[in-house]
C-alpha cells in the first residue's frame, strides 16, 4: 500500500516538474539572454560589411545567428509598429547595416540622433544589400 | 539559386538608369506570417525585406531572411528556424514576378495580380497574389495577403506538434519603395 502511494507521488511530482520546465521554457522572457551574453564578435560597421562584400558564404558562417556588436554611425531611425528600425552608414558603398532594435529599448532610442556614433549588440541574421540584425540593444 | 536571385535583383537595379528612375526600392519591407490553430497563434514579423520594382519592365524581385522573421516566444522561434524551415539550408526566401497590367502613372489606388515565383525552403512554386498598388508622389505602396499550404514547400511538422501549427498559413505583406538612385 505504501509503495503504491509512493509511486502515485513520484510520478504526480515526474509530471509537475515536466510541466514546469516546459511552461518556463515556453514563457521565459524573451531574448533575455542577449543582454547577459558576452559578443561573440566585436567590430565597426565598415568592417562587417567589408567581410560580407568580400565572401557572402563565409561571413555568414562566420555571423550569422551570433551575438555581435557593432559600432558606426546612424543613417536612419525609424519606428515600425512597436519597434524602432536603426540604420547605420556603411563604407562608401551603399551597403549599410539595418538594426531591428528590441520594444525595451524604446525609450532609449528615441534620445538618439542621425549622425551620433553609437554601439549596439544583437544578432547577425545575413545580408541582403544591408547586413541584417535583429533583437537589437544599445550599448552604453 | 540564391545567387540567381541576387544577379538578378542587381541586373534589374543597373540596368536603364534614365532620368526618371525606373527602380524604386525597399529595404525594410514588412512581411508577417500567421498560424492560427485552436491550440495556440503563432505570428511572426520580418521588417527587413528588400524588394526592387522596375516600372518600366513590371518587374518585382523581393528577398528576404528567414532569421530575420521575429517571433513572440523564443522558443518558437528556434524551431521554425532549425526544424521547419531550415534556414542554414535555405537562409532566405525569394520571390521573382510581373505585376500584371500594370500602369505605373495611375495616382493612387489600383489592385493588381502579381505572377511569378515564390521560392521558401528552397521549395519554387508559381505563384499568384492579388497585391494592392499605391502611389503618392514619389512613392509606391504595395501591400496584400495570401495563403500557403506548408506542404506546398515541403515544410515538415513533427506529428507530435501537427495540432498546434495551421496546415495553411496567412501571409500579410506591406512594402514602401521610393526611387532607387545611385
Amino acid at each position: 500500500m505504501a509503495s503504491r502511494k509512493l509511486k502515485i507521488t513520484l510520478i504526480a511530482l515526474v509530471f509537475l516538474v515536466g510541466g514546469i520546465t516546459i511552461y518556463l521554457l515556453y514563457n521565459s522572457k524573451p531574448y533575455a539572454h542577449i543582454r547577459r551574453a558576452e559578443a561573440t564578435y566585436i567590430l565597426s560597421a565598415g568592417n562587417l560589411i567589408a567581410d560580407y562584400d568580400k565572401d557572402e558564404a563565409l561571413a555568414n558562417k562566420k555571423y550569422s545567428e551570433s551575438i555581435i556588436e557593432v559600432s558606426g554611425r546612424i543613417s536612419e531611425i525609424k519606428k515600425v509598429m512597436e519597434y524602432h528600425v536603426i540604420s547605420l552608414y556603411g563604407n562608401e558603398t551603399e551597403s549599410g547595416i539595418i538594426c531591428h532594435m528590441l520594444p525595451e529599448e524604446n525609450s532609449k532610442v528615441t534620445r538618439l540622433q542621425k549622425e551620433q556614433q553609437i554601439t549596439l549588440k544583437g544578432v547577425c541574421t545575413g545580408y541582403l544589400i544591408d547586413v541584417m540584425m535583429i533583437k537589437c540593444i544599445l550599448k552604453d | 539559386m540564391n545567387k540567381t536571385i541576387t544577379l538578378i535583383l542587381i541586373l534589374i537595379v543597373r540596368i536603364g538608369c534614365a532620368q526618371e528612375p525606373d527602380q524604386y526600392i525597399t529595404r525594410q519591407g514588412q512581411a508577417s506570417f500567421f498560424s492560427y490553430t485552436s491550440v495556440e497563434n503563432i505570428q511572426a514579423t520580418n521588417n527587413q525585406v528588400l524588394s526592387i520594382i522596375d516600372l518600366s519592365k513590371k518587374e518585382i524581385a523581393v528577398s528576404m531572411l528567414m532569421r530575420a522573421f521575429v517571433f513572440e516566444k523564443s522558443l518558437m522561434e528556434e524551431h521554425f528556424n532549425e526544424s521547419y524551415i531550415e534556414s542554414d539550408i535555405y537562409p532566405k526566401a525569394t520571390f521573382q514576378g510581373q505585376i500584371q497590367d500594370f500602369d505605373p502613372s495611375i495616382n493612387g489606388e489600383q489592385t493588381r495580380i502579381v505572377k511569378g515565383q515564390l521560392t521558401i525552403h528552397g521549395v519554387t512554386r508559381e505563384t499568384e497574389i492579388k497585391t494592392k498598388i499605391e502611389k503618392t508622389g514619389r512613392t509606391y505602396v504595395l501591400s496584400g495577403d495570401f495563403e500557403l499550404r506548408i506542404k506546398d514547400y515541403e515544410i515538415k511538422v513533427p506529428p507530435i506538434l501537427a495540432r498546434n501549427i495551421a496546415k495553411t498559413i496567412s501571409v500579410t505583406f506591406s512594402f514602401k519603395y521610393i526611387p532607387y538612385e545611385k
